[in-house]
């Protein structure tokens, strides 16, 4: 990550005399991992009784990251996130219900991006800051490493529950900025909270809350035919 | 294919080796605006007009000094403007929509026009038929007189006209625009001739030969394209040139033969003959790229860039790539 952002500073330091002035993009690609910091508490209280969070006790979380981004105006985006996380290494000073278990969030989001407007020279030709927020629909898939529950049906047969999936929705919002190389690609980096609805029979957790940083390249599909035309 | 004159390659060549003298620097002329969206010579070739952002200015095609600066009317950016053949007469058009006529023989405004076809991307003055024309983002194809009376409209286009050009006596216009389409008409007859599809992206600039026979085409799918039109109104492909994948922003044939210039967003400046092409990187992307008038057998180039505003090119400065 260090390696990361001493890279980057140097564009930032010394902008970019020795290349070309950039047309502006109309769509852009970008490709990233992302690493993620829970937020919550270790325990539930419900109806007087205790029980172990699930999601706040994760110590570890980490996935990748693609949007697409369409230039709406010069200072608005609109654009599809496809976010996937892996969840892990559930630790509690007092429990054990749901170690070696691990989470994956798949999570599709609308974003609406307000940003810088493009510059034909200087910085801002190649730096663009933005802000963006947008809702979050996807599936929570807990699973597991051992069997740890038997749920008897109808029946009176017994199974055993090595995952579960649940529905997840609710909004994300961010800031972050994106640095253009060259016409064809560029990095970005950006950090976001994030908060879902969530429920389950297995767990009590009401909302998974989060903050992530997500960093990765940026490829510039379409560039805007009527650059000449921007004031 | 197009013919380059030998003496205009034996001696290019000798001065390419740098068997004669070493080459000079590229003149870059001073302009406010980094960059540059229009440049148009004086028929002599002697001095260089350059948009400089809501103004115009002249420069000597020597020595890149300012001549003289024309009052500021136009409020943004001035997009297109040309040059009659008499070098009295100026025309302008932006990004304010507006028509400006110039007198350039006391260098006064003599009229404003709004055509209504949006931001005006290219504006050209026919040398014979005392006509002018102006293209936008409206679609619009509007062709005034001298006193500023429309004498026709087209709406051939179903997107922006990118580029205008007269042909040398000024009996053929020709269009280009982001529709692929470049369109032929007849000034005479004040009709459409044909519409010419070759081009599978936007079509950026045109060009009419010194002998009216052929019309060049380049555009963003990296083409460039030379039309026959030795019968104008039956004009056929002569052939196609595709480049490295860059789009070609600009082109314009040598006054006094079939050699052209082209330019592009990857700041490589090509000049294209029959047998061989010379190429120089300007570092910078291309706007505009045009042949000096009057260097005889030797060939000068002005560019305007987006970001290093006006270079003036000579011969000497371009690398022969010979039979590529």
């Amino acid at each position: 990550m260090k390696t990361i952002l001493s890279f980057a500073s140097l564009f930032f330091i010394f902008p970019t005399p020795s290349f070309s002035q950039l047309i502006d993009n109309k769509v852009n690609i970008s490709i990233g991992l992302s690493s993620a910091d829970l937020y919550g508490k270790e325990v539930i209280v419900k109806d007087k009784f205790i029980y172990p969070a699930l999601f706040p006790n994760y110590t570890k979380a980490g996935g990748f990251s693609i949007k697409s981004i369409y230039k709406l105006g010069p200072l608005f985006s609109l654009g599809g996130i496809v976010d996937n996380r892996i969840i892990r290494n559930w630790q509690s000073s007092q429990y054990d219900d749901f170690r070696g278990s691990r989470s994956g969030i798949f999570a599709l989001s609308l974003t609406f991006r307000i940003h810088n407007r493009y510059n034909n020279l200087g910085v801002w030709n190649r730096l663009k800051v933005f802000g963006e927020a947008g809702p979050v629909i996807g599936i929570s898939r807990l699973k597991f490493e051992s069997p740890s529950l038997q749920i008897s049906n109808r029946s009176n047969l017994i199974s055993t529950l090595l995952s579960i999936s649940e529905r997840l929705f609710g909004i994300k919002a961010g800031t972050g900025i994106e640095y253009n190389l060259n016409k064809y690609c560029g990095f970005y980096f950006d950090f976001s909270f994030h908060y879902y609805e969530i429920g389950s029979e297995l767990y009590l957790d009401n909302y998974i809350a989060f903050s992530q940083v997500s960093y990765g390249v940026v490829i510039r599909l379409l560039k805007d035919k009527r650059f000449y035309y921007i004031k | 294919m197009i013919d380059l004159p030998q003496p205009f390659l034996f001696i290019s060549f000798l001065l390419f080796q740098g068997s004669l003298t070493s080459p000079p620097e590229p003149v870059i002329l001073k302009t406010d605006a980094a960059i540059i969206y229009d440049i148009c010579f004086f028929d002599s070739g002697n001095s260089l007009a350059v948009a400089d952002g809501d103004r115009l200015k002249t420069f000597s095609s020597e020595s890149g000094n300012l001549s003289f600066t024309l009052p500021v009317v136009h409020k943004g950016q001035i997009l297109s403007f040309d040059i009659s053949r008499d070098n009295t007469m100026l025309v302008s058009g932006g990004r304010d929509s507006l028509m400006v006529y110039w007198n350039l023989v006391d260098r006064q405004l003599s009229r404003i026009i709004n055509p209504s076809i949006g931001l005006i991307t290219s504006i050209k003055i026919s040398s014979a038929g005392k006509l002018i024309a102006a293209g936008g983002t409206a679609r619009k194809l509007v062709i005034y007189d001298f006193s500023g009376n429309k004498v026709r409209e087209y709406n051939d286009h179903s997107d922006d006209i990118t580029d205008i050009a007269f042909s040398n006596d000024g009996r053929y216009l020709a269009t280009a625009g982001a529709d692929n389409m470049i369109f032929l008409y007849d000034n005479h007859a004040g009709i459409r001739l044909t519409g010419l599809a070759r081009h599978t992206r936007w079509v950026r600039s045109i060009s009419f030969n010194f002998d009216n026979t052929k019309l060049i085409s380049c555009g963003d799918d990296s083409k460039v394209v030379i039309w026959n039109i030795s019968d104008p109104d039956h004009p056929s492909l002569h052939s196609e040139i595709k480049l490295k994948a860059d789009w070609l922003l600009s082109i314009d044939y040598a006054g006094n033969g079939n050699s052209f210039a082209v330019g592009g967003l990857n700041g490589k400046a090509r000049v294209i003959g029959d047998v061989s092409f010379y190429s120089d990187r300007v570092g910078r992307p291309i706007q505009k790229i045009k042949f000096r008038p009057g260097t005889g057998i030797y060939f000068e180039i002005a560019v305007a860039s987006r970001g290093k505003g006006v270079i003036l090119f000579d011969s000497r400065d371009f690398k022969l790539n010979e039979g590529d």
